[in-house]
């Protein structure tokens, strides 16, 4: 019945994370359309310098375009949005809306409640990775080109496993801010500027530099073309050890706080 | 009788306010203690360290022998513990059927006897949404959730805050029978008329200290107030003997407000040549307002 509460308090969020999701994938692959025709004159305009260079591969490979757009830019972004947003809730907003004190008198500690929120935000989180991968073979499909089924489910996977620190960390400041609306526009500044910010210093700094490794965004993304070989495993690990250690901090935290 | 609940010395600061200051609560087994305290007395934050909901600054406290301030411990309390807090919000957005059944979902022992009886009495609807309730139908649902828990031991914040007479009537008839049926039940309340009529004990509260615990019966036994006539004025101060707690003069007009040694009270304001001595039983309300008076 725990999981019951959190999907009752979530589902809302969660549904508008789905339609979000999948908005998001369905315009990106749509738009190739218009786009493709405009990338392939600019090709072929010899006068024209400053391409860039991804542009060769996102005309002719679906596979690359959808990465490029999606799972390293715009659908990595809102999935990171939403999953804070499913993580929020637990017992500091029901301190604020007044049914703390009923939750607590159930037989059920802290951690409980907090594992059991954290799993449905998992779950959820795991959905919207689920429906973004159905939205972009199936908008793949109405544009007459095909998405590799494997990679969709690899890439979705990897955006969920990698992001699980997002959840956490959305855990640990849904814990540490108490006020029910300043929480996740706090949250949101706090992290949104770095996450953008080395998103941006990643996609400029040598391919070589450390923070690849480590850099959540870009584990989240992946290879282009993703293997078991070219899976970023150690920073998969790096994430799993971040969340970890962040749901131990907000259960800390969660302990400690008088009700 | 054994105790279901025993605190030592329990303390709770914040800053530099004591909200409670070293309580010694025992609450006998298989009866109704009535927890009594003027507005921010302690009654609240005594009742949430019980819960584990806050933790103590001193001492120590034990709900069936566990300890309260320990999280393990605390679960194992709220096994057997119903608990109904002051403000009584319960989650707005299911109905009263879901939170009955979320409810139920932890309590093994609930009372599939009692709940349908409870939501024919209280006349609760359960299709509709709890923020669609009324306040004292919130009220209801709170007192339904905790009544048919099965709990050993009910702990209620002003249970009938909101209710209307006939509705308190019914919940103190429901105390009454959980009491018979074996639970123990400690409340704080402000309705003093309701507690008169079921407590066994009482225990007043009073700026974070225990100014009375006792039986009902024997405070009610106990407690008088003698009004005495003398020819010429007196001192107040010669009303100094082992029992008294309060005495006002109004030139030859003298009220004595006594806990107990009634008789030997009496005599001695006898022997004062008093022209006339009454003895008055004294009810909770002003037992209570006479209690708080004399800590002023």
């Amino acid at each position: 019945m725990l999981f019951y509460k959190a999907w009752l308090e979530s589902k809302l969020r969660f549904l508008v994370g789905v339609a979000a999701v999948i908005a998001v994938c369905v315009l990106y692959i749509r738009v190739r359309l218009i786009l493709v025709p405009d990338w392939i004159a600019e090709l072929q305009n010899p006068k024209w310098s400053g391409r860039p260079t991804w542009l060769f591969h996102g005309v002719h490979d679906l596979n690359f375009y959808a990465w490029h757009f999606l799972f390293e830019n715009k659908l990595q972004q809102v999935w990171v949005l939403f999953a804070i947003l499913l993580s929020f809730g637990g017992l500091v907003r029901e301190k604020e809306q007044g049914t703390s004190a009923f939750s607590l008198s159930l037989p059920v500690s802290r951690n409980r409640w907090l594992m059991t929120r954290m799993l449905v935000a998992t779950a959820e989180s795991f959905v919207l990775g689920l429906a973004a991968g159905l939205a972009v073979l199936l908008a793949s499909w109405s544009i007459h080109e095909r998405y590799p089924l494997g990679q969709v489910i690899a890439h979705c996977l990897l955006i969920v496993t990698a992001g699980v620190a997002f959840l956490a960390l959305g855990a640990v400041f849904s814990t540490l801010i108490r006020g029910e609306h300043m929480a996740l526009p706090i949250t949101l500044v706090l992290l949104g500027g770095p996450y953008l910010w080395i998103q941006e210093y990643i996609r400029k700094a040598a391919p070589t530099v450390w923070v690849h490794r480590v850099d959540i965004s870009h584990v989240m993304a992946g290879p282009p073309h993703l293997t078991w070989a070219t899976t970023p495993w150690l920073g998969l690990a790096v994430s799993f050890s971040l969340a970890i250690g962040l749901l131990s901090v907000a259960a800390k935290i969660g302990e400690s706080i008088e009700y | 009788m054994p105790a279901i609940v025993e605190t030592v010395d329990l303390k709770k600061s914040y800053a530099a306010v004591e909200a409670v200051r070293g309580i010694n609560l025992r609450v006998p087994e298989h009866s109704i203690c009535a927890f009594l305290g003027q507005n921010g007395a302690g009654k609240s934050t005594t009742l949430r360290m019980l819960m584990g909901m806050i933790r103590p600054t001193m001492g120590t406290g034990r709900i069936f022998g566990l300890d309260i301030a320990s999280e393990r411990d605390s679960v194992r309390i709220r096994e057997r513990v119903a608990f109904v807090a002051e403000d009584k919000r319960l989650y707005e957005y299911m109905t009263v059927a879901q939170i009955i059944r979320f409810t139920r979902s932890f309590f093994p022992r609930w009372r599939d006897d009692l709940e349908p009886s409870l939501l024919e009495r209280f006349e609760l609807p359960p299709d509709r949404k709890i923020r669609k309730l009324s306040k004292g139908m919130r009220t209801k649902v709170a007192l339904l959730l905790a009544f048919a828990r099965g709990s050993d031991f009910l702990i209620l914040d002003e249970p009938t805050e909101g209710l209307d007479p006939v509705s308190i009537e019914q919940v103190m008839q429901i105390l009454v029978s959980l009491v018979a049926d074996g639970a123990t039940v400690l409340f704080a309340s402000h309705q003093i008329a309701e507690v008169e009529q079921v407590a066994d004990y009482v225990v007043m509260i009073h700026r974070g200290q225990i100014v009375l615990d006792a039986p009902m019966d024997g405070v009610k036994n106990e407690y008088r107030l003698i009004q005495a006539m003398f020819s010429t004025p007196v001192d107040k101060r010669d009303f100094q003997l082992a029992g008294i707690e309060r005495v006002y003069s109004e030139g030859p007009i003298v009220s004595v407000v006594v806990s107990r040694n009634v008789d030997a009270i009496v005599e001695q304001v006898r022997a004062m040549q008093a022209t006339s001595v009454d003895v008055v039983p004294l009810s909770l309300k002003e037992i209570f307002l006479e209690t708080a008076k004399g800590r002023q």
